[in-house]
């Protein structure tokens, strides 16, 4: 296998080995729990994550404005009616930043999550299967890894052109090749163990042994890689919007603010920094709480840090 | 060196024809007829002039016809014309390569001045307040936006320093002095798309190396520590730093596609953004296929210089 080829297009946090998930695998919900309470990042990183989840899966409760809603006040600066004052259409800026997390999570995490099963299943039959089969999707993930992220999402925009659903696709078909090695590399360890052979032996078949004995192995690696798309999922679709290429106006998307924002800056500059300090916020929770599961989850890696 | 050569040129071959193969297919990918696209108004409802049109690109052809065509094109330097310039495409790409070459370079130079100290720094500091700083400010890095910070910059240059150095551009031939200020700040931004990484990666493999029998052996026969860190720790670091630095470029050609829109440069990555907004596809699936290529070409530069750098990973093959 190539050597930084095989790494791919540094899209999923920093870059690492596949990793078995064998040793660390099948830990208890509470004891991870327990862990990720004694770190202190960790834990600032849930109630960040935790919060930006909160509000966009609240944002109608939580608005006090109709985000799409126009008035005469343009520009205002934070009063009692619009707590983060209102954007160049008088529209109110903290119920489009609300609105905007929920376009963000809707998006990023469908998109991971489809990512991790399509990768996951092309992973798990690689691994489990290999020869030809193994080969062939192997070759598949590689051409695809060879595109760098953006490019591959800006690709895919360009020919199925601009739209939320297509944003969603274009961010699955980057993640797919990255679920699909780490969860092949698990697999390929996994298979060495001895429960397997005994599970064979007892006459599982194929499928049983994957989804019963394998799969449950190899998902520790597969949440850490998720926590850390999630936060990148985020980006690009911030960025896409930015571009104009996502979510499409008037819809609030933080990117699209940002973007929206550039040509009234000058006169009020807290239209650019908000959504850029919404973006970051969100970004930042899923890392840091990602670098505490990963410690905990994939002791393997911890020296990375 | 020559057999590892040999090996990872052949290895990029299916990696190529796969990548060929997928750009080649987004126009065919495209709902509804290309043609249509392309004519715009001129041909629409006028079917001769559609089907001249559709000769003319070749799409009357069987689509396996049209693929061998195509690449034997694309081979030959020969991306097709732009459906709204009617500029070679290839021709157009060569013209902006110089101002992605300077950004690239300038981001990681920037990249690696800085966070190769830094990432030492942090390493040999272990468990103090400056790593912690180090580490919790890699982390944000890492988190911010880029095209945010660039928008900020943006920002800051005409609200608190009206002569800041961007958004003009002047290629180097006519005033290299102008043009290289003029590159500055915008390849500094984009250098903070790979420095937390950059610092991170520093870091992990110098505290890799520190726990090595050879540092014990260089410092038991007395050698003072500022050699040992440097000349031995830090050296054998560097290949860990200069891979991930291949990786990242990946995100540096995404970052360029941003920061060349944000600060007006007339990149390959603005040939691209407005080529997608005028479904100019010639354009779209020309650059497309010209960053993809030269995203595997920088890796496998960085595969070799790893290779003649290790001899372990040559031998391996």
């Amino acid at each position: 296998m190539g050597g930084a080829l095989a790494t791919g297009g540094g899209r999923g946090g920093p870059p690492k080995p596949p990793t078995a998930g064998a040793a660390s695998a099948g830990a208890p919900a509470r004891r991870v729990w327990r862990q990720l309470w004694k770190r202190k990042t960790a834990v600032v990183g849930l109630l960040l994550a935790a919060g930006v989840l909160l509000g966009a899966a609240l944002a109608p409760v939580l608005a006090p404005a109709d985000p799409l809603a126009m008035s005469p006040r343009r520009m205002a600066l934070p009063s009692a009616q619009a707590w983060f004052g209102t954007d160049q259409f008088g529209r109110d800026l903290l119920s489009r930043l609300l609105y905007g997390a929920r376009v963000s999570m809707i998006v990023s995490f469908s998109a991971v999550a489809l990512a991790a099963v399509v990768g996951g299943t092309v992973g798990l039959l690689a691994g489990y299967f290999e020869g030809k089969l193994d080969h062939v999707l192997m070759r598949a993930v590689d051409v695809l890894m060879a595109f760098p992220t953006l490019l591959l999402a800006l690709a895919v925009v360009a020919t199925f052109g601009a739209s939320t659903s297509n944003l969603i696709f274009a961010i699955t078909l980057a993640y797919v090749p990255i679920f699909s090695r780490i969860v092949r590399g698990s697999v390929l360890s996994v298979k060495q163990n001895d429960f397997i052979q005994a599970s064979r032996a007892l006459g599982a078949g194929d499928l049983r042994v994957m989804l019963r004995e394998i799969l449950p192995n190899v998902l520790a690696p597969v949440i850490v890689q998720a926590t850390f798309n999630l936060s990148t999922a985020i980006m690009i679709e911030a960025a896409l919007s930015f571009l104009g290429l996502g979510v499409q106006p008037p819809a609030a998307s933080w990117g699209s603010m940002l973007s929206e924002a550039r040509g009234f800056m000058e006169l009020d500059p807290w239209l650019a920094i908000a959504p850029g300090l919404a973006i970051t916020t969100a970004v930042l929770g899923f890392n840091l709480f990602g670098d505490g599961l990963r410690d905990i989850l994939d002791p393997r890696l911890a020296g990375e840090r | 060196m020559q057999r590892y050569l040999a090996v990872r040129l052949v290895s990029l071959v299916p990696i190529l024809f796969g990548v060929s193969l997928l750009v080649f297919s987004m126009q065919h990918l495209v709902p509804g007829d290309i043609v249509d696209i392309v004519s715009g108004d001129q041909a629409f409802g006028d079917k001769n002039a559609a089907d001249r049109l559709r000769a003319q690109l070749r799409l009357d052809r069987p689509i396996a016809e049209q693929y061998v065509l195509w690449l034997a094109g694309a081979l030959r330097g020969n991306l097709g014309s732009s459906f709204v310039s009617g500029k070679p495409v290839f021709d157009e790409i060569l013209r902006r390569l110089p101002v992605n070459l300077e950004l690239a370079a300038f981001a990681i130079g920037f990249a690696l001045l800085i966070g190769i100290p830094v990432g030492t720094a942090s390493a040999v500091w272990r468990d103090t307040w400056t790593d912690a700083g180090i580490r919790f400010g890699s982390v944000l890095g890492y988190s911010i936006p880029n095209f945010w910070v660039a928008t900020l910059t943006v920002l800051l240059g005409s609200l608190v320093w009206p002569g800041m150095p961007i958004l003009d551009y002047v290629p180097f031939t006519q005033d290299p002095r102008r043009n290289v200020t003029l590159m500055l700040i915008p390849s500094f931004v984009l250098s903070l798309t790979v420095l937390p990484l950059i610092v991170r990666m520093t870091r992990a493999s110098m505290l890799e190396n520190l726990r090595l029998d050879y540092v014990r052996t260089a410092r038991s026969k007395g050698l003072p520590e500022g050699r040992v860190i440097f000349r031995h720790v830090l050296a054998n670091s560097l290949i860990a730093v200069l891979n991930v630095t291949g990786v990242q470029v990946g995100v540096l050609i995404g970052g360029l596609v941003l920061t060349e829109e944000i600060f007006i440069l007339p990149g390959i990555g603005r040939l691209l953004l407005e080529s997608i907004q005028k479904r100019d596809f010639p354009v779209i699936t020309g650059t497309t296929l010209f960053l993809a290529v030269a995203f595997v070409a920088v890796n496998l530069v960085v595969d070799l210089l790893h290779g003649f750098l290790d001899p372990r990973i040559r031998s391996r093959g």
